[in-house]
């Protein structure tokens, strides 16, 4: 009888813990939140991303290179540039509600069956050198292509 | 005559359809119009196209539920409400642009897109011309 109230105290005790927690969590973001990793708006990628592409397909249609298609999907919108030195696919990942993103926000990523993204010629990534880190694309298209990132 | 001014009309709008890609993205930008986008131009495009987007009823602010319909990463309720500085439940255009994590990705990429470096951007320099 005489450990009954004690028992009522942890168990509340215990109760409140994980609120707490979480009402800490979400209602005091810690006072470093500003310098952590974390992500840009979404909305912030997709205005950045409909400028970079617009921006990159003016810069293929000024080198000469007319010939481009886009291939859009709900997750994702691929735009591929040819010249007569090869193709240059373009994978701009989705966000959602059919918005894409730019791809040096979050590191661009080919679809696996593009196998041949990793002998893209050189003159064609200068032809989009306005493309942000056109090189760290390759070298990721080629990570994903070989199954080393998911 | 008649066939060739029509197929004469034909290649210009061809023409001026390839030229206007991208052409309409860059005049948006350059909000003043004097042909050269300055890093504060590019910056404030991005914002203001973002925070038109977010604020669903055009009342000038941002509530939390209309942040919730467009940002539905995990950290997107945690980061309003890094933004939200008065605590108010609101997002105010001066709060919603004071991300320093935005302000460095906006800044990177008119970096990368400034080919010459001279901290402008002409249509010349994104045609390479």
């Amino acid at each position: 009888m005489k450990t009954r109230p004690l028992s009522f105290v942890l168990c509340a005790v215990l109760a409140a813990v994980p609120a707490a927690r979480v009402t800490a969590q979400y209602s005091h973001p810690p006072a470093d939140y500003e310098h952590r990793d974390h992500h840009m708006p979404d909305t912030g990628k997709v205005a950045v991303g409909a400028i970079v592409g617009a921006l990159a397909i003016a810069a293929a249609n000024s080198a000469g290179n007319h010939n481009h298609h886009e291939y859009t999907t709900n997750t994702s919108r691929t735009v591929h540039i040819n010249d007569s030195r090869g193709t240059v696919p373009i994978y701009l990942p989705g966000v959602g509600n059919g918005a894409w993103e730019s791809p040096q926000l979050r590191g661009s990523k080919m679809p696996r069956s593009c196998r041949t993204c990793d002998f893209l010629p050189t003159r064609t990534i200068r032809h989009l050198a306005l493309l942000p880190n056109a090189s760290a694309i390759r070298r990721s298209n080629a990570r994903w292509a070989h199954g080393y990132e998911d | 005559m008649r066939p060739l001014a029509c197929g004469l009309a034909a290649i210009l709008l061809a023409s001026c359809a390839t030229q206007s890609t991208g052409k309409k993205e860059f005049a948006a930008l350059d909000s003043n119009r004097d042909g050269n986008v300055t890093p504060a131009e590019f910056s404030a495009h991005i914002t203001g196209e973002s925070y038109r987007q977010l604020d669903a009823n055009g009342d000038g602010r941002i509530a939390l539920a209309e942040w919730q319909t467009k940002e539905t990463a995990r950290a997107a309720v945690p980061l309003f409400q890094a933004l939200d500085t008065s605590r108010d439940g609101f997002l105010e255009p001066a709060e919603f642009s004071s991300s320093n994590k935005k302000r460095a990705h906006l800044e990177n990429t008119f970096h990368s897109l400034d080919r010459n470096g001279d901290g402008g951007l002409t249509w010349g320099e994104v045609t390479g011309f």
